[in-house]
């Protein structure tokens, strides 16, 4: 069955994959499958965690549902956009709009203050950051507890505020789907258990369709769904 | 887009390796505009020094040794012309005045130049900054940088002064010990006047009477009757010889006309200007054989920056494909990389100016203590174009490693 392609707050994007394959060529000659999923469907709004083992090919489907990467075969649909015929530069530009990223490392810009680092996507296309965009990481750094520290450099801060810091820059543009890939595998257990709740509290309110990649039951839990792949070639509940 | 604050923040956390890019490509810039700017200055000064020696005549030799002596006061043993040209050539029509130049004395280092008035006004032309022009045979006119007051006596020693030992050849004192410093009994000199600044060595000599300088020396004092007057014109027969004149000709002809004469009476006639322009020539391709030593210098540094740049953007690439993976276009990564190479080497654009013109008045200040001619160090357009090419070089560099960004693969650099 199809579902919509976007939720009833028309937020979340409805996500259908479609003989999806990527595979890599040896230095044999031989190819190196890693991922092959026939097909796969998400509603608008979803929130659902991926777990699996490592070298399953987690990171590599989050890749191609981000548009970072292209599969060697098969479409990844977001409503109405099959984002794997779009050439890189207009990718680039719909996971600018579109897709909210979390990475297990953070990878925050060290130079800069939190507030910064929240805004940073904004001079992705804007000179000056839009007087909305200034608001919203406002109201973001609020939401993730760091009013107190945004001016702080990250440099300064703990891993867990670092990675609060970096889920509210994945939602600075209220994105349609959030991916979060191992977002609290870097973090004690406080820390994964503050992060964990910020990230499902704050797509539930955005409406966005989340995807976790995650070692963590206690996250992976929390989840209304969870799947796990197998040597990148089954979605199974 | 704007890449701007990414790329200070990039500053800010690799503040330590960007300032020594910075000082190595503005120490490399700064040779570069200090040898451009140093070979000016001794250009203008060389030739600021010669301006009002138009016409130099001295007996058969070395034409280099003359204008050394005559122009730049620096040792140099001149031959002697014949009294007879020194009393013939004032009276010539296309003269308008001549002035002998007579080494061999000192005070306390400085030479003493035993002249006319003619020298000392320019002929009527310099007004001096204090005092008049020597009107008897104990007065002296000294230079702006002479520690002596209107007024001051002074003695002077024989010898032509320490480090600027003018030794003029006497064929009747070959017996003397020209080395040795002493005073001429009680032959003193009275301070009259003081001319103005001029940046050259002759801010440290002192003016007097040749007539005063010929007889402390025991030589006639150029003047038939014993009355101790001064200048011209002189009695050819009791003129012992002269080192050098300087002639002040009516117009340009009258230089040219009087060069040829001299030049066929056998004497060593020139202009200093002429002697210059083969020097600056000379110059000149020394100046653009170092230019181009120390632009190749400059290129070379610049690439070996790139190359430390292209290294340091291996240990980058994740936090480049970390913007990508957020939406940043390849373009965004091209002018961040290409905007922070830039901003290097814009900082190091102007700090190697700044240093280079330091650098310049350092080695200026330097050669002109030891020389007495002013070098007027200015680092000018010449200078600023220069690192502005140099900076445009850079960066039109800069693309190399700024294109390498723009094609590094997102997905591979993500997972490290």
């Amino acid at each position: 069955m199809l579902h919509s392609p976007q939720s009833d707050d028309g937020r979340g994007l409805a996500l259908q994959v479609e003989g999806l394959r990527l595979s890599y060529p040896m230095a044999d000659g031989r190819e190196l499958a890693v991922l092959d999923i026939p097909a796969w469907r998400l509603p608008a709004g979803a929130a659902i965690g991926i777990a699996g083992a490592s070298g399953s090919g987690k990171t590599s489907l989050l890749h191609l549902l981000a548009g970072i990467e292209r599969p060697t075969a098969g479409r990844v649909r977001w409503g109405g956009t099959d984002i794997t015929a779009l050439s890189e530069s207009a990718r680039d530009r719909w996971r600018r709009l579109h897709v909210g990223l979390v990475f297990q490392d953070f990878h925050l810009i060290p130079g800069m203050s939190a507030e910064e680092n929240v805004l940073m996507p904004a001079w992705l296309d804007h000179v000056r950051a839009p007087g909305r965009l200034t608001a919203r990481a406002a109201e973001l750094i609020a939401q993730v507890g760091l009013n107190d520290q945004r001016r702080q450099p990250v440099a300064r801060m703990s891993r867990g505020q670092q990675q609060r810091v970096a889920l509210a820059r994945a939602l600075l543009r209220d994105p349609a789907i959030i991916l979060a890939d191992e977002p609290t595998a870097s973090l004690d257990r406080d820390g994964a258990g503050r992060v964990g709740n910020l990230l499902l509290d704050l797509a539930g309110r955005s409406g966005a369709t989340l995807i976790v990649i995650s070692h963590d039951q206690d996250l992976l839990a929390r989840l209304p769904r969870q799947v796990k792949l197998e040597a990148g070639r089954s979605l199974a509940p | 887009m704007n890449p701007l604050p990414l790329i200070r923040a990039e500053g800010r956390s690799a503040l330590p390796f960007a300032a020594v890019f910075i000082l190595v490509l503005a120490l490399a810039i700064a040779l570069g505009v200090a040898a451009a700017a140093l070979e000016r200055s001794v250009r203008k000064g060389s030739a600021a020094a010669a301006d009002d020696f138009d016409l130099v005549v001295g007996a058969p030799g070395s034409s280099a040794d003359l204008v050394l002596a005559s122009v730049y006061l620096r040792p140099a043993a001149l031959p002697l012309l014949p009294g007879s040209l020194l009393a013939r050539l004032p009276g010539d029509a296309g003269v308008a005045w001549a002035a002998p130049i007579g080494f061999g004395d000192n005070w306390r280092g400085r030479p003493i130049v035993g002249t006319t008035a003619d020298l000392v006004t320019l002929g009527g032309r310099r007004t001096l900054a204090e005092g008049r022009a020597f009107a008897a045979r104990t007065e002296a006119v000294v230079g702006a940088k002479v520690p002596l007051a209107i007024g001051a006596t002074l003695k002077p020693q024989h010898g032509a002064g320490h480090g600027n030992p003018i030794i003029p050849r006497h064929q009747d004192h070959d017996d003397e010990d020209d080395d040795a410093d002493h005073a001429h009994g009680d032959a003193a000199y009275t301070v009259v006047g003081r001319l103005p600044p001029q940046n050259n060595p002759w801010d440290h000599a002192i003016l007097v009477p040749i007539e005063m300088v010929w007889a402390l020396h025991g030589l006639t004092d150029g003047h038939a009757a014993d009355d101790g007057r001064i200048g011209p014109p002189f009695d050819g027969a009791a003129v012992a010889g002269v080192p050098a004149i300087l002639i002040k000709p009516r117009a340009v002809a009258d230089a040219y006309g009087l060069r040829a004469r001299l030049r066929s009476e056998g004497q060593l006639a020139l202009f200093p200007a002429e002697l210059l322009v083969e020097l600056h020539r000379l110059l000149g391709g020394i100046g653009t054989l170092v230019g181009a030593i120390t632009l190749a210098t400059q290129v070379l540094v610049f690439v070996s920056v790139l190359l430390a740049v292209v290294v340091a953007l291996a240990a980058r690439r994740r936090r480049l494909a970390l913007l990508r993976a957020l939406g940043a276009s390849r373009g965004f990564i091209f002018l961040l990389i290409w905007g922070e190479l830039l901003g290097l080497l814009g900082f190091a654009g102007l700090l190697g100016l700044g240093l280079g013109a330091l650098l310049a008045w350092g080695l200026a200040t330097i050669g002109s203590a030891s020389s007495g001619v002013g070098l007027p160090v200015a680092v000018g357009w010449p200078e600023i174009l220069r690192v502005a090419v140099l900076v445009a070089l850079g960066a039109a560099l800069a693309i190399v490693p700024g294109w390498l960004g723009f094609r590094r693969p997102v997905a591979a650099d993500l997972r490290g």
